[in-house]
């Protein structure tokens, strides 16, 4: 059984050829804004990034520079290095691609489609890494499997007798393992936006039909994810080869270096000027594998309507019993969350009591302090901080999903030319592969010489943010709303509502679930990231992830880990506010998933 | 109804937008010259006499701005020592990193909208503005400064020392290291942690030269040692147990965790190798005098003092204002291996070197 059945020549998607219920000059204006938009975000690193790739930066700063030479690429394309770097981030990145999208994949059905028990709390627990740094989430992840003294393997060493712990971290295998765990909670948000709202009638009609569990999931389910899983996996390639912080803690001891490390060394230099040329470069080879991947992503998906099961033949979403395999399931989630969650975070607790990381004995759980906790809430400026992180995170999860709210909508919906809609879906796609010091330092130099009056404010990190994350909220948004049949609009349109009335009564109200987890995503990222506002902050905007990074600069791992715990708790503040908000502004009911 | 909830969302919308804006606001120059009452006439007795005129001079500007990648509570503690001896100028804070603060500036000076006054950092951080000739030039010897660097531009604030950190626990005292050439020991595979940057042994460059140097770093290289990221968490690392000795961490740090108990400590090798962190005051500065008269302070007796109070950092060597950790060296005959001016090219050519070997980029 086939969910493309319903796919035939008269609707697909492309709307121009049929009679319209809008207007149609108001969809080219509306068109036009959002491209101007979302190019002005994009193009201001983008062309920093291609205009530094061409030029004499070592140095330099990449505005200042005026001679155009190939030097860069050819230094990096005839290096062999670059081939071994290579060959390693595919490894990583594969290896964690495997890993964290199928237990991502795993954990969404559970939650989204079974009769899970106690899914809420579930659902809670897999979000908590997302607020934890991911150089504090690394380094807690060493401190519980170094092969010396990780506080898992200093036990087994004692009752097998053995000098090193059975688990060492520090291998490619390590890497692998720890990245793809970390990708899970946002492989999840996206994977599950989809989930939430896949309408169940083909699966129970596989049921009727006889077919058990693992073939339904085979047979229906996997194929009409097709576009999430697609999305997922785009964006984790281009992450997995973008991010430094595990293989810079975990890969440089196990001797094995990625792409990013030399992205990180040529704009983190022992002494002078960064080497934006060098990085630029790297960044455009992602950038080409990122049109590559995009390329091949809507060609797949060229056909958006057969990935529409919303439709308005009696959409209502119910769970699947696990029957027999509830035990095993239940087995296999919370030993997932003991050791992706719940052990990172008691690491992350046990350091914020230390001053340096102690072994759990006794002695040591008696000398544990809450003096750190004293310290930071001490701090004349954590008022200021807070307040500040919030502004931030806050402003710019709302300013993405309405932004990619809208783009979305007019790539799978609107009324434009097939070459149109993946004009500004690839442009919104871009970003992704710009290392994040490249856009900061591109939005630092744009916003100190244009008359814009928001260097040095929150404005500019919100820019920032926007900047940074509207790849990850287009590719979710896409995917969701490709999973909405338009005939719902429609039908709303032949019952006489005009299209601000579809859109708020009939759109905003399906695709609530996935503009919610695209601002809990933003936010929350907004709230840890570093490399993009490092460039960006001052020191009236300072905000939580520079005070971490200046703690651990300083040497206060007790006082990084509690702002790693402060993240924490705000994570589920936000979470469970911005949900009652949700629920209470669009009516989607988003309850009935939990 | 629904267009309540609409109307209610787009509110928020706006509230957090307009919130996040009005977040960002500074304090203004003439709001700090309200709180120095504007009284630029009357002199403390705390000022010495030849610091009159300049201080008078940062008096009318009330405020300076000081970069440097210091924790924000050190510096609040300078600027109450720094206010007892010169009250009425603010010191605004913003802790950076020397290379972002490098190139933070150049992109600010460019536009013409120069925020910072001074910043501080290794020499390794200054070509940038001193090929662009971005650093005021000074007569900082008037007012008692000892020695300058790059031709009256900088002086020194405090020495980064890099002694070879040790596990108490793990290390007997018999067992320790006199030199580093006898850290190479089979004994120590898998027990030595070495900081990603590898400053330490660039320094020690100066002595030894570029291929002792890169053999050295080959031999430490075979014995299998942990890579850290940071000076901190190498600190950590050993006081934790994970690695026996590091290569590559502070002497700051490595007093402070054993003031707390930490069963870390520093090994008399024959020499260790410093930083020597200048300070100079940034072309366009917007309150010159006020940076200068800081500069000079952080110079001064009181202000090593008050950098050895508040961090933990002070002078090792080249003045009589030692530090406990320099007192200590020099008891123990530690030759102590600085950062010389004249040595800079190497310095940064053998970095480059030893920082992708470490790494595994060459």
């Amino acid at each position: 059984m086939k969910p493309s059945t319903s796919v035939n020549a008269t609707n697909l998607p492309v709307l121009l050829p049929k009679k319209q219920w809008y207007n149609f000059d108001f969809m080219k204006m509306l068109y036009l804004v959002m491209f101007l938009i979302v190019s002005y975000i994009v193009l201001v690193p983008m062309v920093i990034l291609l205009y530094s790739s061409v030029g004499s930066t070592k140095g330099t700063l990449p505005f200042e520079q005026l001679t155009f030479t190939m030097d860069n690429y050819i230094s990096v394309l005839t290096n062999p290095l670059t081939y071994s770097l290579l060959g390693n981030t595919v490894v990583f990145t594969v290896g964690s691609i495997l890993i964290g999208i199928s237990i991502a994949v795993f954990l969404a059905w559970v939650l989204e489609r079974t009769n899970f028990p106690g899914r809420m709390i579930v659902f809670s627990l897999v979000m908590i890494p997302m607020a934890i740094p991911q150089m504090i989430y690394a380094i807690g992840w060493l401190q519980l499997l170094n092969p010396t003294n990780g506080i898992i393997n200093v036990p087994l060493q004692a009752l097998f007798g053995i000098e090193k712990g059975p688990f060492d971290i520090y291998s490619l295998g390590g890497m692998i393992i720890v990245q793809g765990i970390s990708m899970v909670p946002t492989a999840f948000l996206m994977i599950a936006a989809t989930f939430s709202t896949l309408d169940p009638t083909l699966e129970e009609q596989s049921a009727v039909c006889g077919h058990g569990i693992g073939s339904t999931v085979r047979r229906i389910t996997f194929p009409i994810l097709m576009p999430a899983l697609l999305s997922a996996t785009i964006f984790f390639t281009i992450v997995a080869m973008e991010t430094f912080e595990i293989p810079g803690t975990i890969g440089l001891t196990a001797g094995i270096p990625l792409l990013s490390s030399q992205i990180y060394f040529a704009t983190h230099p022992p002494s002078g000027l960064p080497d934006y040329g060098l990085a630029s470069v790297l960044g455009v080879i992602m950038l080409v594998f990122a049109f590559v991947l995009i390329w091949y992503y809507q060609r797949v998906t060229k056909n958006a309507e057969k990935y529409a099961t919303i439709t308005g033949k009696g959409y209502r979403p119910t769970r699947m019993s696990l029957g027999k395999w509830k035990i095993p399931t239940i087995i296999a989630v919370w030993g997932f969350i003991l050791i992706s969650v719940i052990f990172p975070l008691l690491s992350l607790i046990w350091s914020s009591l230390h001053a340096w990381t102690v072994p759990i004995t006794w002695e040591t759980i008696k000398s544990s302090s809450l003096k750190a906790y004293s310290d930071v809430l001490n701090m004349s400026e954590i008022g200021n901080i807070t307040w500040n992180t919030m502004a931030m995170s806050i402003g710019s999860g709302i300013a993405t999903f309405i932004l990619v709210g809208i783009v979305s909508w007019m790539v799978v919906r609107g009324p434009f030319s097939p070459r149109a809609r993946r004009l500004i879906d690839t442009v919104a796609f871009l970003p992704l592969a710009i290392p994040g010091v490249v856009i900061g330092l591109s939005l630092m130099f744009f916003y100190i010489y244009f008359p814009i009056p928001v260097y040095g404010t929150i404005w500019v990190m919100i820019i920032g943010m926007v900047t940074k994350y509207i790849a990850f909220g287009q590719r979710t948004m896409v995917s969701a709303q490709m999973q909405i049949s338009k005939d719902l609009e429609e039908a709303s349109q032949l019952a006489g509502a005009g299209f601000s009335t579809t859109i708020r009564k009939i759109t905003v109200p399906l695709i609530s679930p996935a503009l919610f987890y695209i601002f809990i995503w933003v936010a929350v990222h907004a709230m840890r990231e570093l490399p993009v506002l490092v460039m960006l902050y001052s020191p009236s905007t300072l905000v939580a992830s520079t005070l971490v990074w200046s703690f651990w600069e300083e040497g206060s791992m007790a006082k990084a880990s509690v702002v790693g715990v402060f993240l924490i708790v705000a994570f589920g503040l936000l979470f469970y506010c911005s949900r009652w908000l949700f629920e209470k502004v669009t009516n989607s009911g988003m309850k009935t998933k939990f | 109804m629904f267009k309540k909830k609409w109307f209610l969302l787009l509110m928020v919308s706006v509230m957090m937008m307009v919130v996040a804006a009005c977040g960002s606001k500074t304090e203004t120059a003439s709001e700090t010259a309200k709180t120095n009452n504007g009284d630029t006439s009357k002199v403390p007795d705390t000022v010495p006499e030849n610091m009159v005129e300049l201080y008078q001079a940062a008096l009318k500007e009330g405020e300076l701005t000081f970069w440097s990648a210091t924790e924000e509570a050190h510096v609040q503690g300078y600027a109450k020592r720094f206010n007892e001896m010169y009250p009425g100028i603010k010191i605004n804070h913003f802790v950076i990193q020397p290379g972002e603060a490098a190139q933070r500036y150049i992109t600010e000076q460019s536009s013409g909208n120069v925020s910072v006054d001074i910043m501080d950092g290794s020499q390794r951080f200054y070509p940038a503005l001193l090929e662009r000739d971005l650093v005021q030039k000074f007569n900082y010897k008037d007012y008692g400064v000892e020695t300058t660097f790059y031709d009256d531009r900088l002086i020194s604030h405090y020495h980064l020392t890099y002694p070879l950190a040790y596990n108490t626990t793990l290390v007997k005292k018999d067992e320790l290291p006199k030199t580093w050439e006898e850290l190479i020991d089979p004994k120590w595979k898998g027990k030595i942690g070495v900081e990603t940057r590898v400053g330490t042994l660039a320094l020690l460059a100066q002595d030894w030269g570029a291929e002792k140097t890169l053999k050295y770093l080959d031999d430490v290289l075979e014995l299998d040692p942990v890579i850290l990221k940071g000076g901190i968490p190498t600190a950590n690392s050993v006081a934790s147990g994970e690695v026996a000795f590091a290569i590559g961490t502070y002497g700051f740090q490595i007093e402070l965790l054993k003031k707390q108990g930490a069963p870390i400590d520093w090994v008399k090798t024959e020499s260790i190798p410093v930083y020597n962190y200048l300070s100079g005051v940034l072309k366009d500065a917007p309150h010159p005098n006020a940076a200068f008269l800081f500069n000079i302070w952080m110079n001064s007796a009181e202000g090593v003092k008050a950098q050895e109070e508040f961090k933990g950092v002070g002078m090792v060597t080249n003045t009589e204002n030692l530090s406990k950790l320099g007192k200590a060296w020099k008891k123990a005959g530690i030759e102590i291996i600085i950062d010389k001016e004249e040595n800079l090219e190497q310095i940064t050519k053998i970095t480059e070197e030893l920082t992708g070997k470490v790494n595994s980029l060459q």
